[in-house]
């Protein structure tokens, strides 16, 4: 699990340095598969989680790109290093 | 015996307009077109000033039968698509008040004789609105039956005579980042462009709205224009027009650039051809919640099914 969270490390500061701090999540998606976020969003909106998407969706999408994997990477180190105290 | 049974648009030949009276019509609306094309497009108001044009006083058109109650006009002015404003359907209207209606300008070129920046209100003094109540048939599977207020597209078109060259039309609408808090959202490929072929916005059916139920348009429902096509599924019916162009290039349309297995250039409705994550062989119609069935190009076959004869090759339905 900690290799896994490295792993997404390595992909927050790769994001970052190719597509710069700026960059949101949201677009970063955009680039990679055009109609991913539509589709996550009618996924979640259909399921009736309108204000989901709005108050939680949209503002991760508008979040820098490289936060959502930096953000998993270090909840997964935080996990792992927990798991082996244990 | 033959029986001959005239189809929604057939009228007798003595209904039809003297060929003079239509030349002398069309010859003072394209003498006005260019006199508002000389003066600047006519004389903007100042911001804030209400529409010239009373949409109230418009007649309703008797050809255009919904087969359906109206939907309740609260349902249609509060529950909106218009991704602009925000993703919540039921919060556009609120913030969609911010939009400025006035002045507005729609700009109709390309492919055209006489290109022409339209003032809206110029433009809609020199027009005969009229009403007509349309389905519309949202792409995720609701409908309402809304009373529209407005004139023929072809009616503009004929402004400002498109090209024989002019193969398709390009709506694309507003997109105003100061009052749009929708257009942050940077993963999505503003601004909304719609179109058509050039034979659909010819259509009898393909209209401008400016108004609803004998209103002006609100701004959640695409003011102060917005194009119907009403056998094609809601998204193709461009909100806040404001600018019209003619091209021989058949357009790649907002949604069709995101997903396009999901919402393709024509998007004709179609209840046996089911969205890839829904069925679209019923409906949910606002207002009553009741579930009916989605009739072919939205119960219109009979005024559009001939557009699309030797287009079977086309993914016409999505």
């Amino acid at each position: 699990m900690i290799g896994l969270g490295a792993l997404f490390l390595v992909g927050a500061a790769s994001v970052a340095g190719i597509f710069g701090l700026g960059m949101s999540f949201g677009t970063f998606l955009y680039r990679l598969v055009p109609g991913f976020v539509p589709w996550l969003q009618s996924l979640v909106q259909r399921h009736g989680w309108t204000n989901a998407w709005s108050d939680v969706g949209v503002p991760l999408m508008d979040a820098p790109a490289w936060l959502p994997p930096l953000l998993i990477g270090l909840v997964l180190i935080l996990l792992g290093w927990a798991r082996r105290r244990a | 015996m033959l029986i001959k049974r005239p189809r929604g648009w057939e009228l007798p030949e003595s209904a039809a307009t003297p060929e003079a009276l239509v030349m002398g019509r069309r010859k003072s609306l394209g003498l006005a077109a260019g006199l508002l094309a000389a003066a600047g497009a006519g004389p903007a108001l100042a911001q804030g000033a209400a529409p010239a044009a009373d949409p109230m006083a418009a007649a309703r058109n008797p050809r255009y039968q919904p087969g359906r109650d109206l939907t309740p006009e609260r349902d249609v002015t509060t529950y909106n698509n218009y991704y602009e404003f925000g993703v919540d359907d039921k919060r556009i209207h609120r913030a969609a008040q911010r939009l400025p209606l006035r002045p507005w300008r729609l700009k109709v070129d390309g492919m055209v004789e006489r290109p022409i920046e339209f003032d809206i209100d110029g433009l809609l003094r020199m027009l005969q609105l009229e009403e007509r109540v349309y389905r519309l048939r949202c792409v995720e599977a609701w409908a309402m039956t809304i009373p529209w207020t407005g004139f023929q597209l072809s009616t503009l078109l004929g402004l400002v005579n498109p090209l024989a060259s002019a193969k398709y039309v390009t709506f694309e609408t507003a997109a105003i980042p100061a009052v749009m808090p929708g257009l942050r959202q940077s993963w999505y490929p503003w601004p909304y462009l719609e179109g058509c072929t050039i034979e659909e916005a010819r259509n009898d059916l393909s209209f401008l709205a400016v108004g609803l139920y004998g209103k002006a348009l609100p701004p959640q429902n695409g003011a102060p224009i917005r194009v119907l096509f009403p056998w094609k599924y809601g998204f193709k019916s461009g909100k806040s027009i404001v600018r019209i162009t003619l091209t021989d290039q058949r357009p790649v349309c907002f949604w069709e650039r995101l997903q396009n297995q999901e919402y393709g250039f024509w998007a004709n409705v179609n209840p046996e051809v089911p969205h890839p994550r829904w069925s679209q062989a019923t409906e949910r119609v606002i207002g009553s919640n009741e579930r009916v069935p989605t009739r072919l190009f939205n119960g219109y076959a009979e005024q559009v099914a001939g557009l699309y004869t030797g287009l079977a090759n086309e993914r016409l339905w999505a």
